[in-house]
């Protein structure tokens, strides 16, 4: 399984942004609430969606003279984002798991509300089961491409797309949202 | 959009906003380069240091079934990493040949009492979207799952090796240990409940199986916190008697402390504590002070040996930066790592704190820090630096009264878990 982060090959068949970014500015602005955000869900913390961001973000920065010519760049910055993510997730499988407890403090969660219903599915799964779902539901990508970005098969990623739906009906059937 | 992903972007809608800017990402980007920048300098010079020494030497250490010095006894199993995500887990017996089994991303595992399996935290997403408890020969072949009924992050193996123990995660959040049996991953019984958001890791089964020693956070932590402190505790298997055997103002770690002259790499929670091979006392190092001294500043370390029903807990050396705790399988020494004052290095005692032997010198230039003790007693496996960078540790070997001191891997990294399995003697 390779690494994606530093790929030089555009990433053409991600979801088109509504407007092409002129400068890594407009795209730091264009993207910095949700991509930070969609982390947020995905990892369950604050500190790390902000890490990940930056160093995403920063990657993205780094290479802009070839990313700017891309046809999307919001999509390779997504990309990018997926993949500090794996690399950390399994740093820290290795680093945090090493003092036993598994799994990031989940302050992102903290102020969930009854009414939330769909962050309140996906914080019952793993960090990495959470991905695949925003990944397709909310930043439009096919369980193809996501299953590309994290890294597993496109069966796992439906299956998981799944679950999550599967879920969501069960918990409005018994909470009655 | 379907309905979970409008959900979704309404609820994500409540997430305050970050707080970094363009600022932030120009300093990040910064100091990735200068990482960059630092790692291509040291790949540059391990180049430099392989091409002294002949290609044709420097290749061979890269192969995988390169003889290296064997163990005096039994097979080492050890999990390392160089740096990258991955790590594997690897085996070097009698003939003294590296074997790299199975990838492996997390380093916790226990050898079965007969030596013969590994048990293993096993998250291949393809196999599992959840964290399993895996099982391998210790050649690397049957590699299998144990589909528990609640997700288990496993621990250790049961004396008689027809249980193990583990972390367990119902509905994904973790809600204290769990027994299960080894055959088929049935059987399960739920044996602690740690109140608050706490967590509890189990250290080893009692000798006689009966109960089983375990780490609970010291304070709320709501999941990983390699900072977090703990406190040690014992339980019956059937989840009665729980018991904290750590004297009041004591903690154990953090375990990835900043205390002076520790590695780079922490010193793992789970050599911290152990029972004594009668199954009466156990032997655990702590720190005297509140967890929140323990955390962020330096305070004194000590050794304790205390009686498995919680009373009498006592030092057995003076107070220094003691690490860890490891009581020998014929109970005659407990071998620690004390850290203080520059470097730690690895020391034995007997259990009545008198014989204490200082195992390793730092004054040889080499950090030296957890130990663990071959089947037999008669020897100690550790983990040796010669400076202070994360990946150039190496696995050293030496009889108890110190002579023999062997490195026995031949690749500089960061040598995560290792244990030592009779199988091969």
């Amino acid at each position: 399984m390779g690494e994606l982060a530093g790929s030089e090959a555009p990433w053409n068949d991600a979801p088109a942004m509504a407007e092409q970014p002129a400068s890594f500015e407009d795209l730091f602005h264009a993207e910095r609430d949700r991509l930070f955000r969609v982390l947020c869900v995905v990892t369950g913390s604050r500190q790390e969606a902000e890490d990940i961001s930056q160093d995403a973000f920063a990657r993205v920065w780094e290479r802009w003279t070839s990313v700017s010519r891309m046809e999307n760049p919001a999509g390779y910055l997504h990309r990018t984002a997926m993949n500090v993510f794996r690399s950390r997730y399994r740093r820290a499988l290795l680093a945090a798991r090493r003092t036993f407890a598994v799994g990031v403090e989940e302050d992102a969660y903290e102020a969930v509300d009854d009414r939330q219903v769909a962050l309140q599915v996906l914080r019952s799964m793993a960090p990495r089961q959470r991905a695949a779902i925003v990944l397709t539901e909310v930043l439009g990508y096919s369980s193809e491409e996501a299953a590309t970005m994290l890294g597993v098969r496109p069966a796992t990623v439906r299956a998981l797309h799944f679950q999550a739906r599967s879920t969501l009906k069960a918990f409005k059937e018994t909470t009655d949202v | 959009m379907s309905e979970l992903g409008a959900l979704l972007e309404r609820d994500m809608g409540s997430i305050r906003a970050p707080e970094f800017g363009l600022v932030d990402v120009h300093r990040r980007s910064e100091r990735l380069q200068r990482n960059r920048r630092v790692r291509a300098a040291a790949v540059a010079l391990a180049i430099a240091a392989v091409s002294g020494v002949g290609l044709v030497k420097a290749f061979g250490h890269i192969q995988r079934h390169v003889p290296v010095v064997p163990p005096p006894t039994g097979t080492i199993v050890f999990t390392r990493s160089v740096g990258g995500p991955f790590t594997h887990f690897y085996t070097v017996g009698p003939d003294g040949v590296v074997r790299r089994l199975i990838p492996q991303r997390f380093d916790g595992f226990s050898i079965s009492p007969d030596g013969s399996h590994v048990l293993y935290p096993d998250d291949d997403f393809d196999r599992t979207p959840e964290i399993l408890p895996g099982i391998v020969d210790l050649d690397g072949s049957d590699r299998r799952l144990l589909r528990t009924s609640v997700p288990m992050f496993p621990f250790v193996w049961s004396p008689d090796g027809s249980r193990f123990a583990g972390l367990g995660f119902p509905g994904g959040e973790s809600d204290g240990l769990y027994t299960a049996r080894v055959s088929d991953g049935g059987g399960l019984v739920h044996v602690t409940s740690p109140p608050g958001r706490r967590n509890d890791n189990a250290i080893a089964y009692s000798p006689d199986g009966s109960k089983i020693l375990f780490l609970r956070s010291a304070k709320d932590v709501g999941g990983a916190n390699g900072r977090a402190t703990k406190d040690i505790y014992v339980v019956n298997t059937d989840g009665s008697g729980v018991v904290k055997l750590d004297p009041p103002d004591t903690v154990l770690g953090p375990f990835d402390s900043g205390v002076a002259g520790t590695p780079p790499d922490p010193v793992l929670d789970r050599r911290a504590a152990s029972w004594s091979p009668d199954g009466t006392r156990v032997a655990f190092a702590a720190a005297l002070a509140t967890p929140g001294q323990a955390r962020h500043g330096e305070v004194p370390r000590g050794l304790f040996v205390v009686n498995a029903e919680g009373s009498g807990a006592h030092q057995i050396v003076p107070s220094a930066q003691i690490l860890d705790a490891q009581w020998s399988p014929d109970g005659e020494w407990i071998a620690f790592t004390e850290a203080n004052p520059d470097r730690p290095d690895i020391f034995i005692v007997h259990p009545d704190g008198t014989g204490l032997r200082e195992l390793t010198s730092s004054s040889s230039g080499f950090a030296s820090w957890g130990p663990i003790w071959s089947p037999d007693s008669s020897a100690l496996l550790f983990v040796r630096n010669p400076g202070s960078e994360q990946f150039d540790s190496e696995l050293w070997f030496a009889n108890v009264d110190g002579s023999d001191l062997t490195q026995l891997t031949d690749t500089p990294a960061e040598y995560l878990s290792y244990g030592w399995s009779p199988k091969g003697s």
